[in-house]
């Protein structure tokens, strides 16, 4: 398995394949402390006005803060919208 | 706006797995928009063809979906399901806008002195350019062209569209003065008894002069010219149509008689209203029947669509004022000043005509039944009638024997 998961990380740097690609990485782009958008995941854990769990491939992605909305969710890009205090990735 | 126009709706879900049930519709391809977290539960927009998608989703996720709102195009029209009559008018409103803004309502002719806007009108009309025919027929260029040959006077002629109107603007030239053809000879005779006053003679030879007497039917200029030679001896004769200027003076009687007696109409100030349409052979009046003792006082408007675009509708005011008949009779003062009036009144007439009035020689008697005003008008008048010239013959040569 180490040996695989290496060869895998030395194909996928030689290729140079961007590597949320590659392995299906979570990408969250935030902007300020108003705006979040989280690509890559795979469902919804929990979702209340103070806290967002989502699930991906590597684990969890928590958001915490106050109002948050979902202002689109749709696909693998869900865009995050209010008052985030803090992003958890576990 | 793409939204709008298919319509969505404001969803509430409560209860069951809340999670799952996004979840489920991320994994189905429903939409779902401005997820926000309320006491109620989720709330989210969604649209109508997404919506119908859910009751499966509903079923396995055990939630509770709620119609918060609906917005869009369709829900609006099944809103007003009870005013389709309101709608076909409104697009009906806008299609007969577009037809008819595609005609000709109004033609305006500027620039016309000489040829009236009607004589113009009547042109186009012959040409097949009306009121209300389509403005996509107009060809401007060969109107233009076609009027110019009509009307020979007019020297620009311009004809342009503007929205639903159709601007004709000319100019006209100055006329030529025609010169008279070649009349047959001719002399000028006296129309009138009298004396002449002046005489500016410019064809012919006078046989009259300022001063002299001359009587009705007498020749004054004869259409005849004669050629004399060195020796002053009538060579020949030039026959020309005679043409002077000939004022006569005379006298023209007057005479005028009128009761002291006058029936007046004197208006008690009572009034009355009417009004009525005429549309064709339709006539609807709101107005009593003339009665006797009234005058009435019509004003009639015809409808216009347009300056010249006149329709077969009318609508008239009417107004019947109460009178009565009052006998009154002239002084004599009044009577003299009507007399007087009325002899003013000849004159404009005379000078209208061209006849110039040069002293008053009316009496005026007044008594208890009548006024008479008679006596003559001393008159200058323009005279000068043409009558064929007679043609002499050339004299014969007197020889030495």
């Amino acid at each position: 398995m180490g040996k695989r998961q290496n060869w895998k990380d030395n194909l996928v740097k030689a290729a140079g394949i961007p590597e949320d690609l590659a392995y299906g990485e979570p990408v969250v782009t935030v902007t300020g402390s108003r705006r979040a958008v989280i690509q890559n995941y795979r469902g919804i854990l929990l979702y209340t006005g103070d806290k967002l769990v989502l699930r991906t491939s590597r684990g969890t992605i928590t958001v915490c803060g106050r109002g948050l909305k979902i202002l689109s969710y749709c696909g693998d890009e869900m865009e995050v919208a209010g008052w985030i205090s803090n992003i958890h990735l576990e | 706006m793409v939204n709008l126009w298919k319509g969505f709706v404001w969803i509430c879900i409560s209860g069951g797995e809340q999670e799952r049930f996004l979840n489920l519709c991320r994994a189905r391809g429903i939409i779902l928009e401005d997820l926000c977290f309320k006491d109620s539960g989720l709330c989210a927009m969604i649209s109508v063809k997404d919506f119908f998608r859910l009751s499966s989703v509903r079923r396995k996720a055990k939630v509770h979906i709620h119609i918060l709102k609906k917005q869009g195009m369709p829900f609006f029209f099944l809103r007003l399901k009870k005013r389709k009559a309101f709608f076909l008018g409104f697009f009906l409103c806008i299609s007969i806008l577009i037809f008819f803004s595609g005609r000709i309502w109004n033609i305006h002719v500027e620039g016309n002195v000489q040829n009236s806007t009607q004589q113009i009108l009547e042109f186009l009309a012959e040409q097949n350019v009306r009121h209300g025919m389509s403005s996509r027929q107009v060809d401007c260029s060969a109107l233009a062209a076609q009027i110019r040959k009509r009307f020979e006077n007019m020297i620009w002629v311009s004809v342009r569209r503007e929205g639903t109107q159709l601007l004709v603007s000319v100019k006209e030239g100055i006329p030529e003065e025609k010169q008279e053809k070649d009349q047959e000879p001719c002399s000028l005779a006296s129309g009138l008894n009298g004396e002449i006053i002046s005489m500016i003679t410019r064809a012919g030879t006078p046989l009259v002069k300022p001063g002299d007497i001359c009587e009705k039917g007498q020749i004054l200029v004869l259409g005849q010219v004669e050629l004399v030679n060195d020796s002053q001896e009538i060579t020949g004769y030039e026959y020309v149509c005679a043409d002077a200027d000939i004022y006569i003076r005379h006298e023209i009687p007057y005479y005028e008689q009128f009761s002291m007696k006058n029936k007046q109409a004197v208006y008690t100030g009572e009034r009355k209203k009417g009004f009525y349409i005429k549309a064709g052979s339709f006539f609807w009046m709101w107005a009593n029947s003339l009665n006797q003792g009234y005058s009435r006082i019509t004003e009639e408007k015809q409808v216009r669509l347009t300056e010249n675009y006149v329709l077969p509708i009318a609508f008239g005011i009417t107004r019947d004022e109460k009178y009565q008949i009052q006998t009154k009779v002239f002084t004599e003062k009044e009577a003299r000043e009507k007399a007087i009036l009325h002899m003013q009144q000849y004159e404009k007439k005379l000078l209208k005509k061209g006849i110039e009035v040069e002293e008053n020689k009316v009496k005026i008697k007044t008594d208890q039944e009548t006024c008479t005003a008679n006596g003559t008008f001393v008159v200058t008048e323009k005279t000068g009638v043409r009558v064929p010239a007679e043609k002499n013959m050339i004299p014969e040569k007197e020889t030495d024997q």
